[in-house]
């Protein structure tokens, strides 16, 4: 069986930077970022010669080992190129196979590293907020991520999400509001559905005539999971739900006295 | 890819009445107004007050 050496050579090289690439940001935004493959293979294997240079100068000047060059590019090269690396060198590797793990470890370790630094650098001082002077480098290609995560209003962590849609039918539009409880994506980083729950619904020609403080034309969509395909709506209005601390706890409550509106004026919900 | 949904916002979902205070609020809510709703943790054994309030996405 034939082995390709020299490509898992070249893999166990590159790796660290796509480790890092890998770690160096949360799923959420991995998942939502639009950056092409392209861009980010670069960005990885830079960042991988990088890493590789910084294990290999510490190697050679803290530990004393000396990185044959010439012998290595001939390993990597295969063929009539790596017989002829003198065969002492081989022999050293079968009497000290450590190092070699060692410094693929110390790459992937330093990698791994970083990406966690990356990660609490920008989480501790918002650097991927689009006031931040460092947004530029750290900031992604993830607009809805940034949108529904709330880091873009500075709103903290918590915060739930309240979209409406507007979604046209046939000869009228309805507007569709509801709590925003998943997003998936489409393979170029767009959005493809949003999934709703507490949803209601209503016409939008009910609004002639009627004033603003008119809310019984809403009605609740019965189910838990609304889904709403992108190609469906026209516009997407976002706010957020956001919990206070309440300023005093509630004494038990009797049954009949569970759900209480602060808000004595805020009208029910008209039933369909 | 999954949004954040508070457990209390699902405390106050797992009862009906609260299910539908809650989508009314969601429903017609204005920008920066709050509302008080009463919950009971039935795995804490207790009842207390959440406040939910709506706010703008501001950039």
């Amino acid at each position: 069986m034939n082995i390709a050496l020299p490509a898992i050579l070249l893999f166990f090289l590159v790796a660290p930077g796509f480790l890092y690439h890998h770690y160096s940001q949360a799923r959420e935004a991995r998942e939502a970022d639009m950056t092409p493959f392209g861009a980010t293979a670069i960005k990885s294997i830079v960042l991988a010669l990088i890493v590789d240079a910084v294990v290999g100068l510490v190697a050679s000047e803290h530990f004393g080992y000396q990185l044959y060059l010439g012998d290595a590019l001939r390993m990597l090269s295969g063929g009539a190129a790596a017989a002829s690396v003198p065969p002492h060198r081989y022999e050293w590797l079968n009497e000290h196979p450590w190092p070699v793990f060692g410094f693929f470890a110390g790459t992937f370790g330093l990698a791994f590293a970083l990406a966690m630094l990356r990660r609490w650098l920008v989480s501790r001082f918002h650097l991927d907020h689009p006031n931040s002077w460092a947004s530029g480098f750290f900031r992604q290609q993830a607009p809805w991520y940034y949108l529904f995560s709330g880091i873009d209003s500075g709103i903290s962590d918590g915060a739930m999400v309240v979209v409406s849609a507007v979604v046209p039918m046939k000869d009228q539009s309805y507007l569709y509001t509801g709590l925003l409880e998943d997003f998936e994506f489409k393979s170029d980083g767009e959005l493809e559905r949003i999934i709703l729950s507490a949803a209601s619904r209503r016409k939008l020609t009910d609004d002639r005539g009627r004033g603003l403080e008119e809310h019984g034309r809403f009605y609740p969509i019965e189910g838990n999971r609304l889904v709403i395909r992108s190609s469906e709506w026209t516009t997407l209005n976002v706010k957020f739900l956001v919990e206070e601390k309440a300023e005093a706890s509630a004494p038990a409550l009797a049954d009949d006295q569970r759900i209480c509106l602060a808000e004595a004026s805020a009208p029910a919900l008209a039933d369909d | 890819m999954k949004a954040t949904v508070r457990n209390t916002v699902k405390l106050i979902r797992s009862d009906p009445e609260s299910d539908k205070a809650l989508r009314e609020f969601i429903a017609t809510g204005k920008l920066n107004s709050t509302r008080t709703f009463k919950i009971r943790d039935a795995a804490k054994g207790v009842e207390r007050e959440v406040k939910l309030k709506l706010i703008p996405a501001q950039g």
